[in-house]
């Protein structure tokens, strides 16, 4: 139900509540009023329970405008009436909405959420621990996963009970994809509305708009959020920082021979050498995570990418890529 | 004026016990807020108007995580004081 209900009918419903006579329920209707105003006269502030506090406010002269011409106006000083729900009331009416919690969404920097952080493929909680930037985000990524965990258990528990042959093992390899992907699903469906609206098709331009990211692109246009190095290769003059894309700018997207999970390898050979070129600029930005980019680039490109680029390769980040190990999952 | 002085001063105006006052406000508050609930708007002559509406989730940014995050739903309470009570406050400056 909406809209506005009548003073009758809301005198009506209180009498029916109270079994108090309508008179009765009047003369307290018109005392609440009184008492708000008095209280405003008196104090300036009025408390009454069950629906919060109501204060008044100074304010200034200033000069407004006429919302409908946009003339200036002089509006002088004057006290207006503000109203604070009291706590009780805003849980009430949001007692359905209680469950939903600010969800972080990823920032401007892709390397953070997005780029085949070694763990991936070899441990399993590996996501939550490698990342030190912050520890709530991590729960709350680490609570996320469990709770697709049970979910996904109980039924590969069933599926073992009720199927005639027992097989230990789908249940632990299918455990481990889930948590592969769990990492970076929990952030996209806020973005949803801007980034999925339309799928595009690879080999066209793209004007970019208010948060766009490459990796986001990346994600909609090859449908995996891998191979945005490959995005940034092709518009390295137009993009300086790659976690920073211009709104306006008309970006070219490259298109793949094959697609993610199926790439050519004239595609690897791009991507490959797209990693390396982030690498490159997030050693000089100083990243202290660029070197698993370099990892990646290595495991696309192979060892003659690397030894293409050894002189711009710090010897440090080139030891430390070397130490990560599992696979990058770029095929 | 606390809610303690509030229930006090309607004691007086409507000659009742302070505490058939208070039931009878909490109840008449209750009703008020099950009907802000529905989302149907209370207009008090003499007073105003208060509302609950829908505000949409948005996007918010956590200044000290320097991160964008989405805020969920929620409903929030209004309340629009009527011409005769913003003409009746105009004036008045209540020094804290």
């Amino acid at each position: 139900m909406s809209g506005r209900i009548t003073y009758a009918d809301l005198l009506e419903s209180v009498s029916e509540k109270t079994g108090a006579p309508k008179q009765q329920v009047l003369d307290m209707m018109k005392g609440i009023v009184d008492v708000i105003r008095r209280g405003l006269e008196r104090d300036g502030r009025v408390v009454i329970r069950g629906l919060g506090r109501f204060e008044l406010r100074w304010q200034d002269a200033h000069v407004g405008r006429n919302p409908q011409t946009g003339e200036p106006l002089e509006i002088p000083a004057h006290s207006h009436v503000h109203f604070l729900p009291e706590t009780n009331l805003r849980r009430f009416i949001n007692r359905k909405y209680v469950h939903l919690k600010p969800e972080m969404l990823p920032t401007a920097e892709p390397a953070e959420d997005t780029i085949a952080e070694p763990e991936p493929a070899t441990v399993v909680e590996a996501p939550a621990e490698e990342r030190p930037s912050d520890e709530d985000v991590q729960k709350k990524r680490t609570q996320k996963i469990w709770l697709w965990l049970i979910p996904v258990a109980v039924i590969i528990l069933l599926l073992i009970f009720i199927w005639p042959r027992p097989e230990p093992e789908p249940s632990t390899t299918q455990e481990t994809e889930t948590v592969r992907q769990a990492p970076a699903e929990p952030q996209k469906p806020s973005e949803e509305p801007t980034l999925v609206a339309s799928a595009g098709i690879p080999g066209s331009d793209h004007r970019v708009r208010a948060g766009d990211r490459l990796w986001g692109l990346s994600d909609r246009y090859y449908g995996s959020v891998y191979l945005w190095p490959h995005i940034y290769r092709a518009n390295v003059d137009i993009i300086s920082n790659p976690d920073i894309l211009q709104i306006g700018k008309t970006i070219a997207i490259p298109p793949l021979e094959g697609k993610p999970g199926h790439l050519s390898a004239s595609d690897k050979q791009s991507i490959a050498d797209g990693y390396m070129d982030i690498y490159l600029v997030y050693q000089q930005m100083g990243k202290p995570n660029s070197y698993t980019y370099l990892w990646v680039a290595r495991q696309l490109g192979g060892p003659a990418l690397i030894e293409s680029h050894v002189d711009q390769i710090d010897e440090q980040d080139k030891v430390r890529s070397n130490a990560l190990k599992g696979s990058a999952r770029i095929e | 004026m606390t809610q303690k002085e509030a229930t006090d001063y309607l004691a007086e105006q409507l000659n009742r016990s302070r505490s058939e006052t208070q039931r009878l406000l909490d109840q008449t508050t209750q009703v008020m807020q099950e009907v802000l609930d529905e989302e149907r708007d209370i207009v008090l002559p003499g007073l105003g108007t208060f509302q609950a509406k829908l505000r949409e989730k948005r996007r918010g940014f956590h200044p000290r995580r320097r991160q964008y995050m989405m805020l969920p739903p929620k409903r929030v309470v209004s309340f629009h004081a009527g011409l005769s009570l913003r003409n009746y406050v105009k004036n008045m400056r209540i020094e804290k």
